[in-house]
């Protein structure tokens, strides 16, 4: 990333916020944080009169039913009073339409207008022997009138369920006569207007528009003011592009006299703004990263470590082949539709390899498990399958194994903590926290004792061993906010006093030895879900055999139903593991997103 | 009628008489200031809304809102008689046939003009279908000549062709109203003579014949209040059938009683359990409200499916008699505490 500002004088400042915007490179910063009194840079003055003119169009238009396009592409540039002008002259051609048009007009009557328009209202008002009205009248009263047979004309011009809407003419002789008839048939008249708006929608459209388009251009401009700082008379637009791209950034203005000055982010003196960068794989999963947080810019981004733990965690739960194959090309295809902005289908991609993979490992097609069987035993030289995932012998495997790959998970988030505070010199964060150097061996340590005590009998639990590596680190967890003062040469001791210090952290140190079991074990979940998924893809089995002839209908039918129900529960329960057993032990978040300014809002 | 029709049909009347407009619909319409007001009420709190669904309310017609109000009820029963064989019902006799007269009435006395949207424009084409004559051309007929013809196959005609007059306005329209209804009620007897019998058909005798004498209790007050007629005038004038009065009662009634008497001679009979307790309103007030009283008891407590749709069909003509009253009354700008007065609820 780097610092761009783009510097101008007074008579190319449209032009160049106009590139800015069109370059979509650039993220802006506000000239408020910019302007100081170092540099005695000043802000410009927002007064956007253009508002008040596109309200006005936008109005007049909604009116006359005109739709204006959102363009800034405009023939030629307009004077104030022009535009006012402009405005008034139709606002008073629509205030006459109006007068006429007191009562409120319904979607029918309007239905009816559109139609009597054909014939043009001016020249309806400017006989001078025949009159004309409108009006609807009710159906009942329309037989009625045909019966009648009355000396004047009318027409019929559109129906509902209670009215048909007639036009009618008759001359001066017989007004009175037809107003009386029309009233007893219960006519509710409607005034036809003296103006066609959608004449003078026709009639303006053009010149509306390129008026709409100059006012819009302008407006945009007005309201890009707020990110000008204006230094030494020169008006200065400040903010991000990324280092690769500032080249292409600079020649959109070409043709316009400007300077740039680039600088390192650090020296901008405004947060700098995250633009994750990952290959096509880890892409997709980005979207998780963005919805809990975007890392700062200067820390490590987790999407890759993201990816590849939430694809495996997924593969393990959702181990099937014949599905696994399904979320493959299914979430490609959509991810690849959608112009790879479909981001959850790409990560349900990705999700589908290793689920293909685990699905082979254990064995498991489309909830078949016998059909892999002569694979695994000429390929891996066992008696019936590699892995039996409903065999009652599986289960503690199972169990224990999710839980083994809990602690790894657990271990390296530690390291990943013990990197990232390193980076930052967070030293008594990097050796003293449960999540630092005293949390790795503490951890560790126990696990590898209980890993030797029953694997090969070894018992590591012996004084020497529990001293150096359960109460040295238990220690650090108590003594952290001293230690670390102390490393950092504010002298050994805590916030408050040490009596209230001892009370606050007795209570930590309780917290996270808990916090230890529960995030071990809340990765059973792993094991169970691999049970759980079998079992289901079991009972479609079972529903197959069942039901005869009509079993390949079930059988669609069942692994469907697994692959939504199961495919969304393994999803977020996944989620929920990244989430809250991993991001919470070595990721922060709070990073501002990278956002190119493209249109003003 | 086997009796799953009747028990659908009493059970489908008697749910449709729930939804009737109740206390606080008409003190909500009593509170309007327009017709437009009244009309949006009606089309967005109540059952009628399946009638008015597309109507403007902003600007309908006083006359077309209560065309549509009276149309609702035909569609209300019509849905009813949907339950019935094809056969026709006392039902078409009692709703349609007095129409029917009503139309027949306004065209004889709108004969001498030459304008007929306004008669035209209050026709109820929508009961044309069970009509016996075409409605529109009897509303076209320009001369009694035209009417006759009209009415050629209908039981109407004879009667009318007696009050034949070389000029218009010699007409007995009075004479012609009575012999009409006197006609009205003999079909409508004479249906319930041949189509039932037992305790129903004297159950069904009942109620028409109270509508009967009812109607001569108020023809006697007003030929007595108004036009100071004479016992003669007014025997040639009511129908003589009685039920709760007896022939020798309703004499004395007409012979001796002033008219300012009527009301407490109503409450001291048969009647006066039925009355509600206001002061006297006006004549037809009360009548109906007798009417009303007795029909809620009906519709309430018999398992009659005949007896209940009947009690129906008067419990509903007296609501929109009612919707009519506050859209006059609105219309005329009374005050809603008199309009108030004038409802049967």
């Amino acid at each position: 990333m780097k610092f761009v500002q783009t510097i101008c004088d007074k008579d190319n400042l449209g032009k160049v916020l106009l590139a800015s915007l069109n370059s979509k490179l650039l993220h802006v910063e506000k000239a408020t944080n910019i302007v100081n009194e170092d540099n005695n840079g000043k802000l410009l003055s927002v007064d956007n009169k253009f508002v008040e003119y596109l309200n006005s169009l936008n109005s007049i238009a909604n009116r006359i039913s005109l739709q204006l396009e959102q363009s800034m592409d405009c023939k030629k540039a307009y004077q104030d009073q022009e535009i006012i002008d402009f405005i008034k002259l139709i606002e008073d051609k629509l205030a006459l339409a109006d007068t006429n048009q007191q009562l409120k007009i319904t979607d029918d009557d309007r239905i009816a207008l559109d139609k009597l328009s054909e014939v043009d209202f001016v020249r309806m008002k400017k006989c001078h022997y025949i009159n004309f009205g409108l009006g609807r009248i009710p159906n009942d009263s329309y037989k009625k009138l045909q019966s009648l047979k009355p000396n004047f004309v009318y027409v019929k011009l559109h129906t509902s369920n209670q009215y048909h809407w007639i036009a009618y003419a008759t001359s001066d002789t017989f007004v009175v006569e037809t107003n009386k008839i029309l009233e007893n048939l219960f006519l509710e008249p409607i005034e036809i207007p003296n103006i066609d708006v959608k004449k003078i929608a026709i009639e303006f459209k053009e010149h509306m528009q390129d008026m709409y388009s100059y006012c819009l251009k302008q407006s945009t401009i007005y309201r890009m003011y707020e990110y000008v700082a204006l230094i030494d008379d020169k008006y200065i637009l400040s903010g991000f592009v990324p280092q690769k791209d500032v080249e292409t950034y600079k020649h959109t203005y070409d043709g316009l006299k400007v300077d740039f000055v680039e600088k390192d982010p650090s020296e901008s003196g405004c947060e700098v703004p995250t633009l994750l960068k990952n290959n096509s794989f880890f892409k997709p999963f980005e979207m998780f990263v963005e919805m809990y947080s975007l890392p700062k810019y200067y820390d490590f981004d987790p999407t890759p470590f993201l990816a590849i733990t939430y694809c495996i965690l997924f593969g393990i739960m959702f181990g099937d082949l014949g599905q696994g194959l399904v979320l493959l090309i299914g979430g490609e295809i959509l991810y690849r539709k959608s112009n790879k902005s479909f981001r959850l289908a790409g990560i349900v991609s990705r999700c589908g390899i290793t689920s293909v993979i685990f699905g082979f490992l254990f064995g498991s097609v489309f909830g078949n498990e016998e059909i892999l069987g002569p694979v695994h035993q000429s390929l891996f030289h066992v008696r019936h399958k590699l892995f039996e995932v409903m065999d009652s012998s599986s289960t503690m495997v199972l169990l224990i194994g999710a839980v083994l790959i809990g602690a790894v998970l657990i271990l390296i988030t530690m390291i990943l903590n013990m990197y990232k505070n390193a980076t930052h010199k967070k030293w008594g964060e990097v050796f003293f926290s449960q999540n630092g150097l005293a949390g790795f061996i503490f951890y560790g340590f126990i696990l590898t004792a209980i890993g030797t005590t029953f694997l090969g009998g070894i018992n590591l639990l012996k004084p020497v061993f529990i001293i150096i590596f359960i109460g040295i680190p238990v220690l650090c967890f108590f003594l952290k906010e001293p230690l670390t003062n102390l490393i950092e040469h504010h002298g050994f001791k805590p916030h408050a006093t040490w009596g209230a210090f001892a009370t606050e952290t007795i209570f930590e140190l309780l917290e996270i030895m808990l916090t230890f079991v529960s995030n071990s074990m809340s990765y059973l979940r792993v094991g169970g879900f691999v049970l759980s998924h079998a079992g289901m893809m079991l009972v479609v089995m079972t529903l197959v055999e069942m039901t005869g002839n009509a079993g390949p209908v079930v059988m669609v039918l069942g692994n469907i139903f697994v692959m939504c129900l199961e495919g969304l529960i393994v999803g977020i329960q996944t989620l929920r593991l990244e989430y809250y057993e991993m991001f919470s032990r070595y990721y922060d978040g709070n990073g501002k997103k990278y956002q190119i300014l493209t249109s003003i809002e | 009628m086997n009796s799953n029709v009747a028990n659908a049909m009493s059970a489908k009347a008697k749910a449709m008489f729930g939804e009737r407009l109740k206390a606080n619909d008409y003190q909500s319409l009593l509170q309007k200031k327009s017709v437009s007001e009244i009309a949006a009420y009606l089309k967005n709190n109540t059952y009628y809304k399946a009638t008015l669904d597309g109507i403007n309310e902003t600007q309908i017609h006083r006359g077309q809102l209560e065309l549509l109000v009276r149309m609702d009820l035909y569609n209300r029963l019509s849905r009813l008689m949907r339950y019935y064989s094809n056969k026709k019902t006392q039902f078409d006799l009692f709703i349609i046939a007095k129409i029917e007269i009503e139309q027949i009435i306004d065209t004889i006395r709108s004969l001498d003009t030459m304008e007929r949207s306004a008669l035209v424009g209050k026709l109820p084409l929508f009961i044309q279908e069970r009509c016996s004559f075409d409605l529109m051309a009897l509303s076209m007929a320009h001369s009694f000549d035209e009417v006759l013809e009209v009415l050629k196959d209908t039981p109407f005609r004879d009667i009318v062709a007696t009050y034949k007059t070389a000029r218009m306005e010699e007409i007995d329209f009075v004479g012609l109203e009575q012999a009409l209804t006197k006609r009205y009620y003999e079909i409508v007897l004479n249906v319930i003579e041949n189509e039932f019998s037992g305790e129903l058909k004297k159950d069904l005798q009942r109620v028409i014949l109270t509508r009967i004498e009812l109607d001569n209790i108020s023809k006697i007050y007003r030929l007595k209040k108004y036009f100071n007629a004479s016992s003669e005038q007014i025997h040639s004038l009511i129908t003589e059938k009685y039920v709760n009065f007896t022939k020798k009662q309703m004499d004395d009634i007409i012979d001796n009683i002033k008219a300012d008497d009527i009301y407490d001679r109503l409450k001291k009979s048969y009647y006066g359990a039925f009355m509600d307790n206001k002061d006297f309103v006006y004549i037809e007030y009360h009548t109906k409200a007798i009417t009303f009283n007795i029909q809620r008891k009906t519709i309430n407590f018999s398992s009659n499916p005949d007896l209940i749709m009947l009690s129906y069909v008067l419990l509903s003509q007296n609501e929109i008699q009612n919707i009519i009253d506050i859209i006059e009354g609105v219309r005329y700008h009374i005050a809603p505490d008199k309009i108030s007065e004038l409802l049967i609820y």
